[in-house]
């Protein structure tokens, strides 16, 4: 009898625990529940109760939104084509920092994809001056600001405190003509999309900022993207 | 014989004439048909109309601040990154196992009841993941380059999952051997999932490339705003 009573009470005890447990489990460990702060639903509002205002109110966003984005009405109006003849006009082109890809595409579809390297986001301090660089690869949205036939890289005062040279007096000793590849296209704030001569490493994170692509690859983005293209990093 | 030849021109004339009728007739039946197309076109829905109209405003908030947001397309079954309104990353949203209905689910979730279309992304958890580049390599590009190597090292997710919190979740996974990044966690994680499935917590399960899901995984961070774009 008294092994009877036993067992009811451990195996209460045990039914009890188990209980607790899916409940801590199924009510806790949870993600935290995180509020938007700077835009959220409450920002959105409706439509006007008037039927005709509310449809000259649709049109309006409509009109809006069609003008913000890329080869939109603002940007149809434009004088200049800034992709080639044999590419639609609201082509624009995306860096995938993340997996290392140039893509250029429409809304709907990629055109051409191909590997290119990002920047480390390593850092760099000149402990003579106390000189601070990242190398990272700007995020946003830019546009194409320049082409470049031959380019040849003027190298900038990090790249001689990296390879832990002096930083020359003359301006001639800081001209590369082989480092950037057989074309440039100029992004602003001095980054470039160039080619490499280290093609092995494209796919990796490896350069000071700019974007490194293939010669062949890059040879086709060149002669396909025109000044003023959209470029879009992320 | 002239009769004959007078009698068949009338007779040609004739169905010439039939036939020209017969087509205008046509004509305007696909006129009447086009109008009132056109008058069922006209017809307020004022409901689409006012989801367009919310739609439109939260993404044109989105597009002016310079982060990427992501874009929950259940219209076009689209999972996209945009980035100031353009698309900069597109994957179909064809869920991998239980079809369309956890679709469904995961969006009168997300809307709970309030039509709502803009979420913060809460948690993103990593069950298994595997290292991209061999470390033999690492090493000589870490050299070259003078990079602490951890900056080089690119996890290529086997599976992780996006939370939006109150139980909405997009579990995604890739073909990829992957070794588990905290064994109890996950098995916490899987169970309290399984349990609250019951009550109604929505998950969405998508299989992606491992470039697809490497994108994801760094793009997508807590903080990030989700907008959602319910099929009518």
């Amino acid at each position: 009898m008294a092994m009877k009573k036993w067992i009811f009470i451990v195996s209460t005890c045990i039914v009890v625990l188990v209980g607790a447990a899916i409940m801590i489990i199924m009510f806790s460990f949870g993600p935290p529940e995180v509020e938007l702060r700077s835009f959220g639903d409450s920002v959105l509002t409706s439509l006007p109760a008037d039927d005709k205002a509310a449809q000259a109110e649709l049109r309006k966003i409509r009109k809006a939104y069609d003008a913000m984005r890329p080869g939109g009405s603002a940007q149809a109006g434009k004088k200049k084509r800034p992709s080639s003849p044999g590419m639609p006009p609201d082509m624009y082109i995306v860096i995938n920092t993340h997996a290392n890809e140039i893509y250029l595409r429409t809304e709907d579809s990629v055109l051409f994809k191909a590997t290119c390297s990002t920047g480390t986001g390593g850092e760099l301090v000149d402990t003579a001056t106390g000189r601070h660089w990242v190398f990272d690869t700007p995020r946003g949205s830019f546009k194409i600001s320049s082409k470049l036939k031959e380019p040849w890289w003027r190298k900038p005062d990090w790249a001689f405190i990296e390879e832990g040279e002096d930083i020359p007096k003359q301006e001639a000793e800081r001209y590369d003509k082989e480092m950037m590849g057989d074309y440039a296209l100029g992004f602003g704030d001095g980054f470039f999309i160039h080619g490499t001569i280290y093609e092995r490493l494209l796919g990796i994170n490896v350069t000071h900022g700019c974007v490194r692509v293939g010669s062949a690859d890059l040879q086709h983005i060149f002669d396909n993207v025109g000044i003023g293209t959209k470029l879009y990093i992320f | 014989m002239l009769r004959y030849g007078v009698l068949s021109v009338s007779l040609i004339g004739s169905l010439v004439g039939l036939l020209v009728v017969g087509c205008g007739g046509n004509r305007s039946a696909e006129n009447e048909a086009q109008s009132t197309g056109e008058e069922i076109r006209q017809v307020w829905d004022r409901s689409a109309a006012e989801l367009e109209y919310r739609l439109l405003q939260a993404e044109m908030s989105l597009a002016k601040s310079d982060s990427v947001y992501l874009v929950l397309d259940l219209k076009a079954n689209r999972l996209q990154l945009k980035l100031e309104s353009a698309v900069v990353w597109s994957h179909g949203l064809e869920p991998a196992s239980d079809g369309m209905e956890d679709v469904a689910d995961f969006c009168s979730r997300f809307q709970s009841g309030e039509g709502r279309l803009v979420r913060p992304i809460v948690e993103k958890y990593l069950f298994e993941a595997s290292n991209k580049t061999p470390d033999s390599l690492l090493a000589i590009v870490s050299g070259a380059v003078a990079v602490n190597p951890e900056l080089l090292q690119r996890h290529v997710p086997g599976r992780f999952q996006v939370l939006f919190g109150e139980g909405l979740i997009l579990d995604i996974r890739a073909d990829v051997q992957g070794t588990p990044v905290d064994k109890f966690q996950n098995t916490v994680k899987d169970l309290r999932q399984a349990l609250r499935r019951s009550l109604g917590d929505a998950i969405i399960s998508l299989k992606l490339e491992p470039d697809e899901a490497v994108t994801l995984f760094r793009a997508v961070n807590p903080g990030m705003v989700a907008l959602l774009n319910p099929p009518r």
